[in-house]
């Protein structure tokens, strides 16, 4: 077995042990006549000549490539398009991919998402949309008739033939015309009532009760007219 | 130069500062074209080796934190491609014959014509050598001692205790020496024996 102590005391930097030790170990006095011998070699080497255009090559270096940090937003302006990256920075950013795999990665990526194809729909999207579309907007006539509209004329009849008493066929007849009945009076404040609280609720029931109201306050209208020529009669 | 100098000195080439640029070249670029040509040993392909590792070096500022000696991290960087070039030049024909040019570029000026001859052929042997060890052994042998890099820079740069960076460097000293000698003898052996077969001749 080979002795090794010579490079145990060398690693250890114990210059005297390890003289010592050569003196008492031909193995190691060998050996370690043979590191010195390399070493007066290597030694007695000057370092190669360091040419000045190698110094300009290497000064030129920021103007070949880029670092990764500012390849970023090149690679984000050359995927923009080839208008929005100039000539030389298309050249310094290729220089660069061409050896750094992380940004060449990055790239890779990014260009690919220019060929992904577009998602093809189910074929039964296009029924399911089909019936989930929204109701056509309602006409303008079909506004002036909604129950909102209906409750609006229900009211304005009714403040016209119970608050004011006015009888619409004293505009024909002004001799002829009868006050506002109690029961025609009570029967349009029900239908009023029942039309505020569906259109309060939110009911459905609105658009049938003010239609209702509508009704009643115009019946209320063509009562006053009988009644004015039963008075007309009775004179 | 300090850490502190070192990262600043970084930062400013990250900036993009030309004269920060320069001041890196001037400082690594000669040491890394040495190394690089210590593991090629022909100029025109460490110059071009030299290019590649600033190159890498320049794309990779941002990774440099300060937390060793810069020219550890540029060895550190450079490791691979010097590395890669290495094992390229192993498996070329040629891999064990060194140029007389390839060493005229290492050798101090000297008037004797006969010393200049002896050392380069010493010269040529010990690259040869070299090139014979596991490369582990002649990587540390190469930034040690044709390179002057500290202990703690070369075991930073390639992620090694002192202790393996210094026992490795012993076995690569010895290891060239042995075979320097060995083919040295070996080329004796041939010398004697084509003396012999013309003396035989002659006989």
């Amino acid at each position: 077995m080979s002795c090794r102590e010579i490079e145990r005391l060398f690693v250890a930097g114990a210059e005297a042990q390890a003289e010592a030790h050569r003196k008492t170990c031909s193995e190691c006095a060998r050996t370690g006549a043979d590191a010195d011998e390399t070493r007066a070699m290597t030694s007695a080497l000057a370092p190669p000549p360091f040419s000045p255009a190698l110094r300009r090559a290497l000064l030129d270096i920021p103007r070949m490539t880029v670092t990764c940090e500012a390849a970023e937003p090149l690679l984000a302006a050359a995927l923009e398009g080839a208008d929005e990256i100039s000539a030389d920075d298309r050249r310094r950013l290729d220089s660069h991919l061409s050896r750094c795999g992380a940004c060449t990665a990055a790239a890779n990526v990014l260009m690919s998402m220019r060929d992904l194809a577009l998602p093809q729909p189910p074929p039964w999207l296009a029924t399911r949309l089909t019936a989930a579309r929204p109701a056509k907007p309602a006409s303008r006539w079909r506004g002036l008739l909604s129950g909102r509209a209906v409750v609006a004329y229900a009211y304005a009849a009714a403040i016209l033939v119970m608050v004011l008493g006015w009888n619409p066929t004293s505009v024909v007849n002004p001799k002829n015309f009868a006050s506002l009945g109690v029961s025609t009076r009570k029967a349009v404040t029900v239908a009023q009532i029942l039309t505020l609280v569906a259109y309060t609720a939110g009911s459905t029931l609105v658009r049938p009760l003010a239609w209702a109201t509508a009704a009643i306050a115009v019946y209320a209208t063509w009562d006053y007219g009988r009644a004015a020529a039963r008075i007309a009669a009775q004179r | 130069m300090s850490a502190t100098d070192d990262k600043d000195l970084v930062a400013r080439c990250r900036e993009g500062n030309d004269d920060a640029w320069r001041e890196l070249v001037d400082r690594f670029g000669p040491r890394v074209y040495a190394i690089a040509y210590h593991f090629t040993m022909k100029r025109e392909d460490a110059e071009e080796l030299s290019q590649e590792i600033f190159l890498k070096v320049f794309e990779n500022l941002h990774r440099y934190d300060g937390g060793f000696p810069l020219v550890a991290w540029i060895l550190s960087v450079s490791r691979n491609l010097c590395i890669d070039r290495y094992r390229r030049r192993k498996r070329e024909k040629s891999f064990r014959f060194v140029t007389d040019d390839a060493v005229t570029a290492l050798l101090k000026s000297e008037d004797d014509p006969a010393s200049v001859a002896l050392k380069k052929e010493r010269t040529k042997l010990l690259f040869s050598a070299l090139a014979e060890i596991p490369e582990d052994l002649a990587e540390i042998l190469v930034l040690r001692d044709l390179n002057g890099l500290a202990y703690e820079e070369i075991g930073k740069a390639l992620d090694l205790p002192d202790g393996t960076v210094k026992s490795r460097l012993f076995r690569a000293r010895a290891e060239v020496a042995r075979k320097i000698r060995e083919r040295h003898e070996s080329r004796g052996a041939t010398a004697f024996a084509q003396i012999a077969i013309a003396a035989a001749g002659i006989v």
